[in-house]
This record gives structure tokens, sequence and C-alpha cells, in this order.
């Protein structure tokens, strides 16, 4: 239930709502937390809620560890935010 | 990975058994897919403990959301949530009955539902958006657990010689936060991937050595000193710490939360339903044990036989990626061979 993803804020919309892309697919998620969110920064998402802000490099290598440790959960996590 | 294990196997030769704890199911499922145990000398153990958040929800609260459920109250939860066996029923099984029990995956999905009753649960990671739905009048039966004091409780009754502390839990609340838990064994706060928790093995197997109680952060990408200060900010002004119930652990000093708005309270709004309710658990699982550290899910009569992930009979075995019991049966061992 702690697992966090990062991804990229493609668009910054109303009521602190953003447009995130992770690898490709792209989710609405909030930004309640996350002081002054900006279009091409990265952010950690947490059941559709953005909690840190985080460097690409960083952010990059945990998608892809993600990607190959827990596949799965990858994209249970997003499927879910689709919803 | 190999640099650190040299190491850990190095420094760890004129050691006696020294115990590690890690509190994070997500720590738990890459040890456990890494086999990281394996390859540790045979003194040095790495011990899961309470890190699922639905494993150590009380057998009442989970009681109490399904006799909402069943009176009506449309209730919505968390993934998991909804699978795990109350004293009579289950949540899904209320759903099948009719009850209104939706399975949500981001709080936005019920900010617009001010009659249904959201059913939290998670630590400090998912509690910021319980804020969020505090701050649009709705009303939560609050099952959040706070993991710090549960640590100081482990430290004083098990044999603990260090902590890998919580990654996504230590982003919300800060590493400021275990500088000042005051207990005598040392932290590391470490990410997700194998190398990490390595690493942050040999950096406790070297405190522990100095006899030093300190803590490292080791996942400075995303934990800072003060934390998430926006997420901790609204947590505070919608929610005081309150004792709460750990399955397996008994009741915590201000180890949970309540609503400061007794109206959006669902424990104090619906009372009356809950006063009738007396839960029990099955007398052979063995969850409550498992998530102190003190048997394996192997040492369970029911494991793997009654108790499967298909049929749970435990909270453990209900979360794939965080119970102890549902990481074993599916990476197929137990977790400390």
């Amino acid at each position: 239930m702690c697992l966090a993803i990062p991804g990229k804020i493609t668009e910054i919309k109303k009521d602190k709502q953003a447009t995130v892309d992770f690898g490709g697919v792209k989710r609405s998620v909030d930004t309640t937390f996350i002081e002054d969110p900006a279009v091409g920064e990265w952010v950690l998402i947490h059941v559709g809620c953005a909690i840190q802000k985080v460097e690409e490099a960083a952010a990059k290598e945990t998608y892809r560890l993600l990607y190959e440790i827990r596949k799965e959960d990858l994209e249970n996590e997003l499927k879910e935010s689709d919803e | 990975m190999n640099e650190y294990v040299d190491k850990i196997k190095k420094i760890a030769s004129d050691m006696g058994e020294v115990r590690i704890m890690e509190v994070c199911g997500g720590h738990t499922n890459t040890i456990m897919q890494y086999g990281i145990r394996d390859i540790l000398p045979n003194n040095i153990k790495l011990i899961s403990g309470p890190g699922c958040p639905v494993c150590v929800t009380s057998q009442y609260d989970i009681d109490c959301m399904i006799e909402l459920a069943l009176q009506g109250i449309p209730v919505a939860t968390y993934g998991d949530m909804i699978n795990v066996p109350g004293t009579k029923t289950s949540l899904r099984d209320a759903q099948a009955k009719g009850a209104d029990v939706k399975m949500m995956y981001s709080i936005d999905q019920m900010l617009d539902d001010k009659d249904r009753v959201f059913f939290a649960v998670g630590f400090e990671t998912t509690t910021p958006m319980t804020a969020r739905a505090y701050k649009n009048g709705i009303k939560v039966f609050n099952a959040h657990k706070v993991i710090p004091p549960a640590m100081k409780i482990l430290t004083s009754e098990m044999k603990i010689g260090g902590f890998i502390d919580p990654g996504h839990v230590s982003t919300i609340i800060g590493s400021e936060i275990w500088d000042n838990l005051d207990i005598p064994v040392p932290q590391v706060i470490s990410g997700f991937k194998p190398e990490a928790l390595i690493r942050a093995t040999y950096l406790l197997l070297e405190m522990i050595k100095k006899g030093e109680n300190k803590v490292i952060n080791d996942y400075h990408e995303v934990v800072f000193p003060k934390g998430n200060p926006i997420a901790v900010k609204q947590i505070k002004e919608t929610m005081k710490p309150m004792d709460a119930e750990w399955r397996g652990i008994g009741v915590i000093p201000n180890s949970g939360l309540a609503a400061r708005d007794e109206a959006l309270d669902a424990r104090i709004v619906y009372k009356e339903l809950f006063k009738d309710i007396k839960s029990t658990e099955n007398p052979d699982c063995r969850c409550g044990e498992i998530v102190r550290g003190m048997v394996e899910p192997k040492e369970c009569k029911l494991f793997g036989k009654e108790c499967n992930p298909q049929n749970p009979q435990g909270a453990c075995m209900v979360s794939e990626s965080e119970g102890a019991c549902a990481i074993a049966f599916k990476y197929g061992k137990s977790l400390s061979e």
C-alpha cells in the first residue's frame, strides 16, 4: 500500500489537478501536497496523489526498477488510477 | 550488490546473532523477491515487522465496517481491505449480499459522495489523502496507523538490533521524526531496491558494532528532514492522535488518528451500530504473531492449506504486495529461509 510511482507532469489543470505521464501512460493526479508543481517536473505518486518532487535521474531509475521487479504492481497501480 | 554482501560477511563474522527488522511491506517484498535472506550470513536475521496496513487493522475495526455496510450505509475503502475476513464475513461477502461497498484506488473517486463512509487504512504515506477527504466533508472511519510508536513498543519487547525504516512513510513524515524516536538501536531509512536494502543492512551492522544509535537517511532522493510539510500540516489540521488497536500487538498509545471534527468521525456518528459488536479471530490463525516477527508463515498450521490467497483465513494472507503470508506463498518459501 505504500508503493509510490514516479511520473512526469505534462499539464497543470485547475484545482491542483495535473496530468502525469508514467512511461507513456497518462493519468490525472492530485498535487495538493506539492509546492509549485510545474510542467516537466517529476513527482512521486501514491494512490492518485503526488507526495514529493523527485529528480529526473532518480525518477527514471526508480521507474526502471519498478518495471523490472514489480511490473504487476505497477500495472495495477496505473490501471487503478485510470478509473 | 556483491560489494556490500562481502562487507556484511566480513563485519558479521565476529558478531553474535543480530535481528534486523523491516517495518515496510514494500521492503519485505523486495527482500523476498531477491532472496536477500538467503545471501546473508546465518547470524544476521532480517525479520518482517508490522509493515502491512491491512494486516495490522484490528478485527473490531473490520467488523465495524462490515456492520455499517450491512446496515445499508455506503462505504468505500482501498483494494485489499475488502477481502480481509472479519469475525463472521468480509466486506466482499457483504457486497455480494447487496451492501454498497466501493473499492477505490484514489480518494478522488469519492470526494463528491458525501453519504459514503470512507474506511481509511494505511500508514503515514496514505494519511494525507484522508486529510483531503475530511476537507471535503467526507465521514471517515479512521483506522490509520502511525508507525513510530509501534516501533518503540517492539524495541522494548523484542530483541531487535536495528530497524530498516520505511521509505515512503519517511517521505511524508521526514527523517527528523526518527532522530527523535529515542530508541536504543540504530536505524537506516532505505529505498526499495535490493542493493539499497543490502546496503542498509550493512550500515546497521556497522553502527551496531560501534554501539551507535544513529539514524542514517539512505533514501535522500525523496526523504527530507521535514518530510512533506504541506501534507504534514494538512494531517495535523484535520486529525488528532488517538490510542489504536493493532492486530497482534494490542492497543498502542497515540498510534492512531481521529478526526478533529467529530461530525466527520464515523466511530462517533455511528457508535450505536457498533455497540454490540463482539470480535473474535480464528484461534488457529497466527497473524498476530507474524506481524510482530515472532513466527514465520510456515509455522502456522493453516498456511498454504485452508489459508491461501484465494481463501484467506487471516489478514496476512490478503495483500499480495505486503502481507507476510501472501508474499511467502507467492515466492514459495519461508520468510526466514
